[in-house]
């Protein structure tokens, strides 16, 4: 991460983690937060704790206070996205990480947020619309914020690299892009 | 296809309603939209669809988003028999609910790179060509085709899903207690997780009667299908008999089991994994029971005449899903091609529910030997 982000865009998988990590109120407070629609109110809903308790997340709540943001990705920006991705690609990254990518492509102005995920497609995504710079891992995330948690592994430092390095590399050799000969 | 996404969208939005029967009233009651006129002008695509609006739409349609959103819609529904159609409104809402889980079993196929052109064995037999005695040769083959061996009951899903890539879902279904469908995505059934076991076993193979028979059925009218019905159910019903309850096998069954009453066939039953009453109806076909004593026996008050001791229908199916779909679509997911708000999707839950819906499979997201493969630094 090239500087200390002013603004995150989180996934699904980062906002459980969070309430996981009982952490959730803090970042509210002291970041500015965004959560694509969709991922706030359809799918980052529940976490489930070690001992099998389920227990619900508030992000309308939140939305509500004017504590997180809530943007919505326009659908033709993620139509463009769906066009620049190969069938293969098109077809395991779901809606709400496409609003994701969609919202970071519409965003007006030079500084975008930084994007934070812990799954390893998403991070490809990213990389392959040429935003692997936004890629930040939980875990820096919370580093930056002084806050020393130590989320699941999918959230690490280490891991986020990784991704980027392949879908980097995956960018350069044009896998996941569609090509001449793909459908549409 | 129109070039304007928004025209593109309402068009597709228009031929599924219209597909599933509903005006554009009922449509934004079943979406929950303010009004139907919104409905309208979507349709007219003289509305821009909101993401969110988008995603309502799709998963009352039972279609993607992603298509949705491409004004992409599948060209034609595949045929679905039923054994009982459900009744009114939910007749259409199971059936697409179906439909789009056998699709999503075949996009995991594609992306696990199974996806492949299992050539079933093909039976032309109907009412009008068959009659008790093919059956029963129909299920002989099909019991050494599947290698079932004496006992086909407790292995016959398995060799199903893994030799036929036969899709078995289950669900809990209003009325109807099973159907059968071959689309682009092949051969699939539909279990009604609210029978007892053993019925289901029985209506596994009834399925697997109309699947190997699929050509003689899906060519003809509604009309000639209506008039053959009752028929053709008797005959997937002697092939499923036939199918668990080989004769020989369980001839040699009952020869060492001694039996004063119908009721000591029930150890014998338990054996073959079907109820007492499949058991005895065999043993009339095989002409060692007398008919009318079986219907005397076979009181419907008595418990052995519509379900097991002890059992009681599930509120939910635990397991709506094939062991191989879920297996495939987490392997998929730990191959990076799939991501974890799409693998979730696949298994019909939210992102932080992904990892209890595994446990139910035996799949544990977090352990060591996954992490490896999924988190490769």
């Amino acid at each position: 991460m090239p500087t200390r982000p002013k603004f995150f865009l989180l996934d699904a998988g980062p906002v459980i983690e969070l309430h996981r990590l009982g952490v959730w109120e803090r970042i509210v407070e002291t970041c500015d937060l965004l959560v694509p629609r969709h991922i706030a109110l359809e799918e980052a809903r529940f976490w489930v704790h070690e001992d099998g308790s389920i227990h619900a997340i508030h992000l309308q709540r939140d939305i509500e206070a004017g504590r997180i943001r809530a943007p919505e990705a326009e659908p033709e920006t993620v139509i463009e996205i769906l066009n620049i991705f190969d069938p293969v690609m098109r077809e395991g990254v779901d809606a709400g990480e496409l609003a994701a990518l969609a919202i970071l492509m519409d965003w007006p102005g030079e500084e975008r947020p930084v994007f934070c995920t812990g799954d390893r497609l998403a991070t490809v995504a990213l990389c392959l619309l040429g935003f692997s710079e936004l890629a930040v891992s939980l875990e820096e995330l919370l580093d930056n914020l002084g806050l020393s948690r130590e989320p699941r592994r999918q959230f690490r430092r280490g891991k986020m690299d990784a991704w980027v390095k392949e879908g980097t590399e995956r960018r350069l050799r044009g896998e996941g892009l569609k090509k001449g000969e793909d459908d549409d | 296809m129109p070039t304007d996404p928004n025209r593109a969208i309402g068009e597709a939005v228009r031929r599924l309603r219209e597909r599933a029967g509903w005006t554009q009233r009922e449509l934004a009651q079943k979406v929950g939209f303010d009004h139907h006129q919104i409905v309208s002008t979507i349709e007219r695509g003289e509305r821009a669809v909101k993401a969110a609006e988008l995603l309502r739409l799709a998963r009352t349609f039972r279609v993607e988003a992603t298509d949705l959103l491409r004004g992409i819609t599948p060209e034609r529904e595949p045929f679905v028999l039923w054994r009982a159609e459900p009744p009114g409104s939910s007749h259409h809402e199971e059936k697409a609910l179906f439909l789009q889980r056998c699709r999503r079993y075949a996009l995991v196929e594609r992306l696990a790179e199974v996806a492949e052109d299992v050539a079933l064995p093909e039976f032309p037999i109907s009412p009008r060509t068959g009659n008790f005695e093919t059956v029963e040769t129909m299920a002989e083959q099909v019991r050494g085709l599947l290698q079932l061996g004496n006992i086909p009951g407790p292995t016959l899903r398995s060799a199903l899903e893994n030799t036929w890539h036969i899709k078995i879902f289950q669900d809990l279904l209003d009325n109807g207690s099973a159907a059968t469908t071959l689309g682009e995505f092949g051969p699939a059934i539909l279990e009604n997780a609210a029978e007892p076991p053993k019925r289901r076993v029985f209506s596994l193979a009834h399925e697997l009667f109309h699947v190997l028979t699929w050509k003689t059925i899906s060519n003809l009218t509604e009309e000639e299908r209506r008039a053959i019905h009752s028929s053709n159910e008797k005959l997937a019903n002697a092939f499923a008999s036939a199918l668990l309850l080989p004769r020989g096998p369980v001839l040699e069954a009952i020869s060492q089991n001694r039996a004063e009453t119908l009721v000591d066939f029930l150890p014998v039953a338990q054996t073959f994994n079907v109820s007492l009453p499949a058991l005895l109806w065999r043993l009339v076909n095989l002409r060692v029971l007398d008919r009318r004593a079986v219907e005397g026996f076979l009181d419907p008050d008595r418990w052995w005449g519509t379900t097991d001791p002890g059992w009681h229908p599930p509120v939910e199916v635990e397991r709506p899903f094939p062991p191989r779909y879920v297996s495939l679509a987490f392997s998929v997911y730990l191959k990076g091609r799939l991501t974890i708000g799409k693998l979730a999707e696949l298994l019909e839950t939210t992102v932080g529910m992904v990892e209890k819906r595994l446990v139910a499979y035996g799949l544990d997201l977090e352990a060591d030997a996954y992490q490896a493969q999924v988190l490769p630094a």
